[in-house]
Parts: structure tokens; C-alpha cells; sequence
């Protein structure tokens, strides 16, 4: 796994508080999440990154490139909150950032009206960014982060204050430029969305990392739970309980008349519960693992308990 | 469905990055293109060049000199006015005025709109950032204050009645030094004020008052002591314009107090514009 953002044991204290306590990282290609309570570190990691912040202590490489080679060419920031120029208009506010990017005045152009473009902004382009509703903010927050191309792009919330055709839109635009292989960081604090669009997960809580790892292996429960539909006759279906329970343990049976919905855990293997199937007389209609959604897999994380009520 | 259209697709771009230059270029630039359009500094530039640049060139066009000389400049009153061109107590005026009000938004817009945060998740530093926007603000006075007297002094040596070219020319290089001064004089103040409020107005008249205040409590006080003069920002402009055009400064005045007052004015409101940059920006 190619890692592009490194962070080695980070520290940053705002007078009592430690934001970030020996926080080391590595964030590879892709869509990541980062995810956290309030005040977790989460914005103040990403602030480290940009050398918004400086750490007490650690140090971090972005693309190899450490705070010393400044490597803030190759990053594309969308802050949290509002920072739009509003006496500019959408389209000299793009081309303006991408002239501080690093871009020459006509490119900047060109690429300011293929980005407004890829954003959704359309002839509202023209008009100040002052007069625009909270949703058009965010895109253009997303075209001035994006303009020169960044190699990295971090997104602090960047769903934040959108309507929900706003936030499908927003999410579909991260994940077009997600295809692109570029490294991006997503700080949400809205875990479906996170779920949707990334394929890592960063977990922390007071400044720490707690848990990490692909979007698929957190969502996998860790006590191999399974979900299985099977359809027979009452007794068919009793006497497969009856057998499933001798190997593993049942979480849950949905009865619908003549099938049922059954979560299991502790499975290794399918062998035995295929041999179930065939010495109860059922039909097995589908079986496939239970996978949690991200939010059970957060709340498991904090709470160690366990969301589906078992 | 598309009805037969693509959507529009994120595109890779592989351009060359621009040194960090040319960004100070882009912002000094933008700085100076939204005050020359605004109505308020178009004012101040075309009243303030009539009161005090336009009657000196046009009674030299009519009137030449033998050649353009430091005296003419800083000493004496030779141009049908009652004071020498560079201490005409309208050009100081006018400078404060346009300083106050191109100054004004310069900080305190992005404080207000808090796009600070776009310029430095950029590779743009404070020092980079409070370079490009002193530049601005100097961009637009240098119009009134460099721009101007340099072209008196260009009126000055093409109608000159003498051969002296040479002589008139160090005069000339003398007035761009002092103009630049000037240019610079009154733009530091005026940042520091407007890097801390958010509101236009008050970094405005905040500027003005900085330069004004000082000038009534120098008058006051200078009855007892030559040395408050230097409190006030056009004293000290005319003493370094004595100093940049030959002369020395009064004897009256302590030359040690006067560099303590050039940076007090000059350098003092820069560092502290950095610091307030520094701890606004960075979280420092």
C-alpha cells in the first residue's frame, strides 16, 4: 500500500489540551476518512498538514516532501468553515486561487471555468460569491480547492450545510476525483456519507489513533457474524436452528413464515452450515457476512458495544 | 440518462508552477487594479494631484528654470507657490488620505471574510502575504506619490533653459528615492491598522488618526522641545526629504530620536502586522 501522507508522532498542545498526542499515520492512495468525536484532533491534524499548525513535536512528509520543501503546491484544501472572498465572484475567486497555486494567469483561467463547470457552478459563475446559498459555497470552496490540480486534497466536512441533493452531488464529485488516484482526506462527521465514498477509514479520539484499516475490514464484525436466508418447512427451518446452534451462535432468526432470516456468528467456514442446509431440507436463499455500517463500527470502537442489539 | 451528453468529468492538469514571485506579483496586482477603479481613490488621486502636482508642472511648462535643482525641491519656493514642491503640506495630506483609504480593506477584508486560511494553505507565508499587499497599497500611492513629482521633474529638465542634463538627472534619482519613501512611509501604518479590525471604516480613520493625532500633540509640545517635532509624520517625511535631496536635518533635532521615530513609523507597524499575521494565521 503506497503511502502518501506520513505523520511520526505528532504532538500538539494548546495550552492544557494535547489536540494530537504522539500521532503517527500513514494515509495512502484513495479516499480516507477521518473520523472522530468533537475535538478529537481531527481538524487539528489536517491544520499540521497545511502548516496551519505547528506541532510541539513529530514530524510529517507529504509525498515524501517534509514541512522543510513546503509541500503545499501538491495539496488542495476545502476549509470547514466560510472563507470565500465575498466581493469576488465565483469564477475571479477560482482563477485568483489558482494564480496562488502556482498557475499562470491563462491557464488559471481556462482551468477556472472547467472546474466551476465540474463543480455544478454554472452561469452563477459571474455573480459575488457573497449572494450564494450555503450549498453553491461549498462547491466553489470544493473548485478553489481543486483548481491546480493538487495531488492531495483534504476536505474538512465538506458536506457541510448542503440540502441532500446537494450532498449526493458533493459526494459523487469526490468520488469522480477519487478515481483519478489522488489521496483524499475526508473529515466527517456524517459516518454514512464517510461509508459511501472511502475506501480507508481513520479513526481517532484525543489525539490519538485508535483504529484504521480499509472501509471493508472495519465493517466486517470482528466475531465472523453472518447473514443467511433459508426457506423450508417450519420444522425444516427448527431443526437448522437446532443444528446451527451446535457449532455456532445465533444472534438472531426473523421468522417469515415459510423462511427466515438468521444471523450467526462465529463462523470460519461454510462447510458446516452447507452441511446443515442439506441434513435440514431447506433452501438456502442467500448467505453472505452481516457487515456493519459505519456507524456500528464507530460505536463499537468508542463503546465497545455492540450496535445490532446483541 | 445522458440524452447522448457526457458529464462533465475532473480533468488532470499539467501545468508548470509559477515561482513564488509571481504570486506576489498576483496579489500586489489584484491589490492595485480594485483601488484604482474605486471611486473614493480616483477622487482623492485627481484633487490631490491638482492641488498639489499640476500648478507646479504647468507654471514650469510656461515658466522653465535653468535646471532642476535639490533647492527647488525641498528648500525654497520658487514655482509661484509658497513652499518648496516636495514639502508642500497638501502632498503630505493627500498621501495620508489615499494611504487611509487604500489601506483600509486591505487586511481587514480577509479577516472579515476569514480567506486567510486560502492564502496560507498555500505556499504563501505571512511575510509573503504582507510583502504582496504592501506592494498593493504602494503600487497605488507611488500614482500621486512617485509617479507625479517624477514627471515635475521630467517637465522641469525637457523645458530647462541650462545644459546642466546630469545635475537635473541626480535631482531626479533623488525625487524617485524620496518618492518611494513616501510611498512606503504611510503604507505601513495603514496595514497595521487594518490588520486589527475586521471593519473597513475604523482601519480608515484608525490610519488617518494615527498620522494626525501625533501631528497636533508634536505642534503642542514642540513649543517646549525642537524634539517632539518628531512625533509628528510630516516632520519627519520633511526631515528625510532634507537628508535624501543633502541637507542635514535642524540642529535642534536629535538625530538618534529621529531614527527612533523613522522606526516607529516605518518599521515598527510592519513587525507588528507580521506578529498579528503570525498569531491570526498560524494559530502562534
Amino acid at each position: 500500500m503506497e503511502v502518501r501522507i506520513r505523520a511520526k508522532n505528532i504532538v500538539v498542545r494548546y495550552g492544557s489540551v494535547t489536540a494530537l498526542d504522539s500521532f503517527s499515520t500513514g494515509i495512502p492512495r484513495g479516499i480516507v476518512g477521518i473520523l472522530g468525536p468533537n475535538g478529537a484532533g481531527k481538524t487539528t491534524f489536517i491544520k499540521v498538514l497545511l502548516g496551519l499548525v505547528q506541532p510541539q513535536s513529530g514530524e510529517f512528509t507529504i509525498n515524501g516532501r517534509g514541512s522543510v520543501q513546503d509541500p503545499r503546491d501538491m495539496v488542495g484544501y476545502m476549509p470547514e468553515n466560510d472563507c470565500l472572498m465575498g466581493s469576488m465572484n465565483a469564477f475571479e475567486l477560482v482563477s485568483y486561487m489558482g494564480g496562488l497555486s502556482g498557475m499562470m494567469r491563462d491557464e488559471a483561467i481556462q482551468r477556472s471555468h472547467a472546474v466551476l463547470d465540474f463543480v455544478g457552478i454554472g452561469e452563477e459563475r459571474y455573480r459575488n460569491v457573497g449572494t450564494y446559498s450555503t450549498g453553491m459555497k461549498q462547491r466553489v470552496k470544493l473548485a478553489q480547492a481543486i483548481v491546480h490540480d493538487p495531488e492531495i486534497l483534504l476536505l474538512d466536512e465538506p458536506t457541510n450545510g448542503m440540502d441532500p441533493d446537494g450532498r449526493k452531488d458533493m459526494l459523487e464529485l469526490i468520488s469522480d476525483i477519487g478515481r483519478t488516484g489522488k489521496t483524499i482526506l475526508v473529515s466527517s462527521h456524517l459516518l454514512h456519507e464517510v461509508e459511501q465514498v472511502c475506501e480507508h477509514v481513520k479513526i481517532i479520539d484525543g489525539g490519538k489513533l485508535i483504529r484504521e484499516g480499509a472501509i471493508k475490514e472495519i465493517l466486517m464484525p470482528e466475531d465472523g457474524r453472518y447473514k443467511l436466508k433459508v426457506r423450508g418447512t417450519k420444522e425444516g427451518i427448527r431443526k437448522f436452528c437446532k443444528l446451527l446452534r451446535k457449532e455456532h451462535g445465533i444472534l438472531r432468526v426473523t421468522d417469515e413464515g415459510s423462511q427466515a432470516e438468521i444471523i450467526v456468528k462465529n463462523v470460519r467456514a461454510s462447510g458446516y452450515i452447507l452441511g446443515c442446509v442439506r441434513e435440514s431440507g431447506v433452501q438456502l436463499r442467500y448467505y453472505r457476512p452481516d457487515l456493519l455500517s459505519l456507524e456500528d463500527a464507530f460505536m463499537e470502537t468508542f463503546t465497545g458495544g455492540d450496535a445490532s442489539g446483541d | 440518462m445522458h440524452l447522448g451528453i457526457e458529464p462533465i468529468q475532473y480533468t488532470p492538469w499539467d501545468g508548470k508552477r509559477t515561482p513564488i514571485f509571481n504570486r506576489i506579483v498576483l496579489i500586489a496586482d489584484k491589490v492595485f487594479k480594485k483601488n484604482i477603479k474605486a471611486k473614493g481613490v480616483l477622487a482623492l488621486l485627481i484633487i490631490g494631484s491638482i492641488l498639489v502636482h499640476v500648478f507646479p508642472i504647468l507654471t514650469t511648462a510656461i515658466i522653465p528654470f535653468e535646471k532642476l535643482t535639490a533647492e527647488m525641491m525641498v528648500k525654497s519656493a520658487e514655482m509661484a507657490m509658497d513652499v518648496p514642491y516636495m514639502m508642500n503640506p497638501f502632498f503630505a495630506l493627500f498621501s495620508i488620505l489615499l494611504a487611509a483609504v487604500v489601506t483600509s480593506d486591505l487586511i481587514s477584508s480577509d479577516l472579515q471574510d476569514n480567506s486567510f486560511i486560502l492564502y496560507f494553505s498555500r505556499p504563501i507565508k505571512p511575510a509573503i502575504y504582507l510583502t504582496s499587499k504592501l506592494l498593493g497599497s504602494a503600487s497605488v500611492l507611488a500614482v500621486y506619490c512617485l509617479m507625479m513629482p517624477l514627471i515635475f521633474c521630467l517637465v522641469v529638465i525637457a523645458t530647462q533653459t541650462g545644459s546642466d542634463y546630469l545635475s537635473s538627472l541626480k535631482v531626479m534619482g533623488m525625487t524617485f528615492v524620496a518618492g518611494l519613501f513616501i510611498t512606503f512611509f504611510f503604507s505601513t501604518m495603514g496595514l497595521m491598522m487594518s490588520s486589527v479590525t475586521k471593519r473597513k471604516a475604523y482601519a480608515g480613520v484608525g490610519t488617518f488618526m494615527a498620522f494626525f493625532a501625533p501631528m497636533i500633540i508634536s505642534e503642542f509640545f514642540a513649543h517646549f522641545n525642537e524634539n517632539w517635532k518628531l512625533l509628528s509624520p510630516v516632520n519627519i517625511l520633511h526631515y528625510t526629504f532634507l537628508r535624501i535631496y543633502g541637507y542635514s536635518i535642524p540642529g535642534s533635532i536629535e538625530v538618534n530620536y529621529y531614527y527612533a521615530a523613522l522606526f516607529g513609523y516605518l518599521i515598527l507597524p510592519l513587525l507588528f502586522t507580521y506578529y498579528i499575521l503570525q498569531r491570526r494565521a498560524m494559530g502562534k
